[in-house]
């Protein structure tokens, strides 16, 4: 599904990413994990799209498409979501006209008719529930107010609501508390289908024991520098980011 | 056609008002060294050479297309000042006389200058056995290098209640206009005003408006100056008895080269009163807005509570805003906040719609509409809270 090949990715003229080899296929759960630094943030953003980090090398094909001809919304509607570390308040939009005109505008680049009122509506309640987000939360403006664990719960609400092809998670764990963190996995878990995939980039092995991912891969500068399968996590744990440099 | 000052030499003259002539002469033209004038010289209403008394051009098409889908239980019509039995629907409104004073503490020339010359406002007095919900007023302002006065007044007696919104048309672009509004509240009042300019693009309108407050009552003034060159609005409220609330709102959105100024002064007397400003600006192109929102509280006005914000957002390079928020405080028991912030669309606000499948232009649209609803939803009457949103949201 994802294939990128030798990616080279700058900011403000630093090179962060030096050279990334990633092959990932439908119904697999990749982990990367990495110290402060080493280019994960800098991975997820490129690959959806943000204009302050430059490509300089190498190609990143989604589906046989190569993304980089797509701006960031025609990447979301052919299927790429990215979870945010830290996502952003924007008072004054409503949760449901968000989300709404999110996923309308799917539907549209898809030839497919908009779910009418009635059934978008009952949509949003069983994601909800699903995701364990609170009802009351749906009359806010966008994760205005909300706690760190309510707004990544509102993220994986949001991949509920757009069923992407391939979800990176960016430090989805990051300020999370253990029950919040449980609920989030579980979201992701009913989720995950075998057509789906999934980038989990996290900098702690906790929380793979809750999203088992099929393959690990150490970030490190900027490249990957060993790939393995979840028992990696493990040793990086015990071992730390020491063992790899 | 003369200028404003052969103008009012000779009004005095007709209605023997030398107080106000005198009150006239004492004041100096606005000019730019003053605080409140920086922004704009006000010379040419005193040196142009105007028709002060133009001729009626209304039709009855006019109105519709002015009011279209606004819901109304009475209105108003007026023509450069003048009133339209014609075209109004005013047999439930309760008329006051007209009162000419000059004891208002008139705060510059052109205030005393819209005393002396608005002829037949609207004068409304509501009281609790009226039936009245919405009160619409139609002020349409025409003629070729015209200069019109209106001044409308509001009583509201004790315990009853009222929500009235005037609405500005122009009908030709070389008219100018003085506009003054005062409104009384008595005990246990409460009164809903709301005001929209929709002016052609070289229309310039000045307008003060004075509220007066008594005990326990509501004020509730709001400003949308959607279209026309050169839209000033100074209000003050004088609030005289205890649990007097206002709530004081606005949203201006200057482009091209359009200027909206709101000078909004509140003065809390008594004790026990509160008072809410809510103005919100967005300016593109070389639009040019200006907030100035006091609170004052004098030194037996305990437990005053009263909260400003003003919040702007520059679509431009070359857009200004200006906003001078003040507080001047004298008690020593109250609590009184001022917010400002002025700044470009959020970035990463865009950034995260985007990514979310919203394309770059609609999510430039959902955050500039959540904008200006906080302060379009504070507009009670549905069908004019629709018809300022569809305004504003067509300009941006």
């Amino acid at each position: 599904m994802l294939e990128i090949h030798n990616l080279h990715a700058s900011v403000e003229g630093n090179e962060i990413l030096k050279g990334i080899n990633l092959s990932v296929k439908p119904g697999e759960i990749h982990a990367i994990m990495g110290p402060n630094g080493s280019g994960k943030s800098t991975l997820s953003n490129v690959l959806a799209g943000h204009e302050a980090f430059e490509v300089t090398k190498g190609s990143v094909l989604f589906e046989g498409k190569n993304i980089f001809d797509l701006s960031p919304e025609e990447r979301a509607w052919e299927g790429i979501f990215l979870a945010f570390q830290y996502p952003v308040e924007i008072p004054g939009v409503s949760m449901t006209n968000f989300i709404k005109t999110a996923v309308e505008a799917k539907y549209k680049y898809q030839g497919k008719d908009a779910p009418s009122p009635a059934d978008f509506l009952k949509m949003m309640k069983e994601k909800q529930a699903m995701v364990g987000l609170a009802q009351s939360l749906t009359g806010r403006s966008v994760n205005e107010g909300f706690s760190g664990g309510e707004k990544k719960k509102n993220d994986i609400f949001q991949m509920a609501m757009l069923e992407p092809k391939l979800a990176i998670l960016d430090e989805t764990d990051s300020g999370l508390d253990i029950d919040a963190l449980r609920i989030v996995a579980e979201g992701v878990n009913t989720l995950k289908k075998p057509d789906n995939a999934y980038i989990v980039i996290t900098h702690y092995q906790r929380l793979l024991e809750y999203i088992v991912p099929d393959v690990v891969h150490i970030l490190h500068d900027g490249k990957i520098v060993k790939s393995g399968d979840k028992s990696l996590a493990f040793e990086l744990e015990e071992k730390g980011y020491d063992w790899v440099k | 056609m003369q200028n404003l000052d052969t103008y009012i030499q000779s009004l005095s003259e007709k209605n023997s008002a030398p107080e106000l002539l005198a009150r006239y002469n004492s004041f100096d033209i606005p000019h730019k060294k003053m605080e409140d004038w920086k922004f704009r010289d006000t010379k040419d209403w005193f040196q142009g050479t105007y028709n002060f008394s133009p001729a009626s051009v209304l039709t009855s098409r006019d109105v519709e297309e002015g009011i279209a889908n606004i819901s109304y239980d009475a209105l108003l019509v007026y023509e450069n000042g003048i009133y339209k039995p014609d075209f109004s629907q005013a047999q439930q409104i309760q008329r006051k006389d007209r009162e000419y004073s000059s004891e208002t503490d008139f705060v510059n020339k052109l205030e005393v200058a819209n005393e002396m010359c608005a002829q037949d406002g609207a004068r409304i007095h509501i009281s609790s056995s009226a039936s009245l919900q919405h009160i619409l007023i139609a002020s349409f302002y025409s003629g070729k290098e015209t200069c019109v006065f209106q001044k409308n007044s509001v009583y509201v007696e004790s315990g009853s209640q009222i929500a009235i919104t005037e609405i500005h048309i122009s009908l030709s672009n070389s008219v100018r206009v003085n506009h003054a509004l005062s409104i009384h509240t008595e005990e246990q009042s409460s009164c809903e005003y709301t005001t929209v300019h929709s002016l052609d693009d070289e229309v310039q309108f000045i307008q003060h408006v004075r509220v007066q407050q008594k005990a326990e009552s509501n004020a509730t003034y709001a400003t949308f100056p959607v279209s026309g060159k050169y839209i000033r609005t100074w209000v003050q409220v004088d609030k005289n008895g205890e649990h007097a609330h206002t709530h004081l709102n606005g949203l201006f959105f200057p482009v091209h080269e359009e200027q909206c100024e709101q000078y909004i002064y509140v003065n809390h007397l008594s004790p026990s009163c509160e008072t809410y400003k809510l103005y919100k600006g967005l300016a593109r192109d070389s639009g040019l807005g200006v907030f100035s929102g006091k609170v004052y509280v004098a030194r037996d006005a305990q437990q005053t509570n009263a909260v400003q914000t003003n919040k702007n957002i520059l679509l431009s390079d070359t857009a200004k805003i200006h906003s001078k928020p003040q507080l001047e405080i004298y008690a020593d028991d109250v609590s009184c906040s001022h917010g400002s912030t002025t700044g470009q669309i959020d970035k990463d606000a865009v950034w995260y719609m985007q990514s979310r499948g919203i394309s770059y232009s609609e999510a430039i649209q959902l955050l500039l509409s959540g904008f200006i609803n906080e302060v379009v939803n504070t507009v009670s009457v549905e069908s004019v809270r629709e018809r300022i949103r569809t305004a504003i949201v067509r300009k941006l």
